[in-house]
């Protein structure tokens, strides 16, 4: 399937914040 | 209407470079704040140090919280978070951190331009021809080809010392460190800083081509990514256009279109004169 190419920051911000919220949610968070 | 298509595609219009750019800045910018927040008074040791935001530092990290639950001095959990969320990120789309995200690439991309404007390249060159500036230099290729090797030399170095470190293996030698915490206490962080300016300035992307071991961690993710590049042979013309804007000189791209060393910039999407050739492909 072809992806637009401007869709791709769109894209790769969405991942990135979302595995990072997957993370957290996973535990991995700095203890205070 | 092929040809008034290639014309139209070879002027000096490149939209996805400058929203690469403007999002390069923007976390370049996240980096220094964060550097910045951790020199102020009070501040140092809520969320770890500066390291602790390193995606890499979960690299480093990850033996010692594995084993004994405890993470490495100077990293925690957040590490961990960086280190998860860079790799997700990879595994749908490949080196894209390396090529958008980065701070570290950022800094040698603008290092380059500043580099390339001084010594005798224009300020705005046109797409698809390569530059005629004296700087930064081209290695040649036969030795270019193993110097890419020593990056995972590099990793294979770090996992190895995280089984047996207190500190974070890279912590003396991390440019990122020496860039944004804004904690040069030692000589060796001096020089690493310096060592990163210079070759940065001599060789386009030195740290990331040769050095960088999270590069070199990503780099597999490039074969496996189900969003990629991919080129139609029947329309490609084999001009190499493609090749005279890559930051990491990735040659022949038609042939590299998997290529390890691909930070997924685009820039060969935006230089390709001819429509269609370069698409972005899902799956």
């Amino acid at each position: 399937m072809k992806v637009d190419k401007y869709h791709f920051p769109v894209i790769i911000v969405a991942a990135l914040v979302g595995f990072f919220v997957l993370a957290l949610i996973l535990g991995f968070t700095p203890a205070h | 209407m092929a040809s008034s298509t290639r014309e139209d595609r070879t002027e000096n219009r490149r939209p996805l470079s400058s929203v690469r750019q403007g999002m390069q800045y923007i976390f370049l910018a996240v980096t220094f704040l964060i550097g910045l927040r951790h020199i102020l008074p009070g501040e140092s040791s809520r969320g770890g140090a500066f390291d602790a935001f390193c995606p890499f530092g979960g690299v480093e990290t990850l033996w010692a919280y594995v084993t004994t639950g405890q993470t490495l001095k100077t990293t925690n959990l957040l590490s961990i978070a960086m280190l998860i969320s860079v790799l997700g990120l990879s595994l749908l789309v490949g080196r894209a951190f390396c090529g958008w995200m980065c701070p570290i690439g950022t800094l040698q991309d603008m290092l380059t331009r500043w580099t390339r404007r001084l010594s005798g390249g224009k300020k705005n060159p046109r797409p698809g021809i390569k530059s005629k500036a004296r700087f930064p230099i081209q290695v040649p290729q036969n030795i270019d080809r193993w110097l890419r090797y020593l990056k995972y030399l590099v990793l294979a170095g770090v996992l190895i010392a995280s089984t047996m470190m207190v500190y974070p293996p890279l912590w003396n030698f991390c440019p990122a460190r020496a860039l944004f915490s804004f904690h040069l206490t030692t000589p060796l962080l001096w020089s690493v800083l310096i060592t990163f300016v210079v070759t940065s300035m001599l060789v386009q992307r030195f740290w990331c081509k040769y050095l960088c071991p999270l590069g070199a961690l990503l780099a597999v993710s490039n074969k496996i990514a189900p969003l990629r590049i991919v080129i139609d042979q029947e329309r490609c013309t084999s001009c190499h256009r493609c090749e005279a804007d890559c930051p990491v000189d990735i040659a022949p791209i038609p042939e590299n279109m998997r290529s390890l060393e691909c930070v997924q910039c685009l820039e060969c999407l935006e230089t390709c004169a001819i429509s269609d050739t370069l698409d972005l492909k899902l799956g």
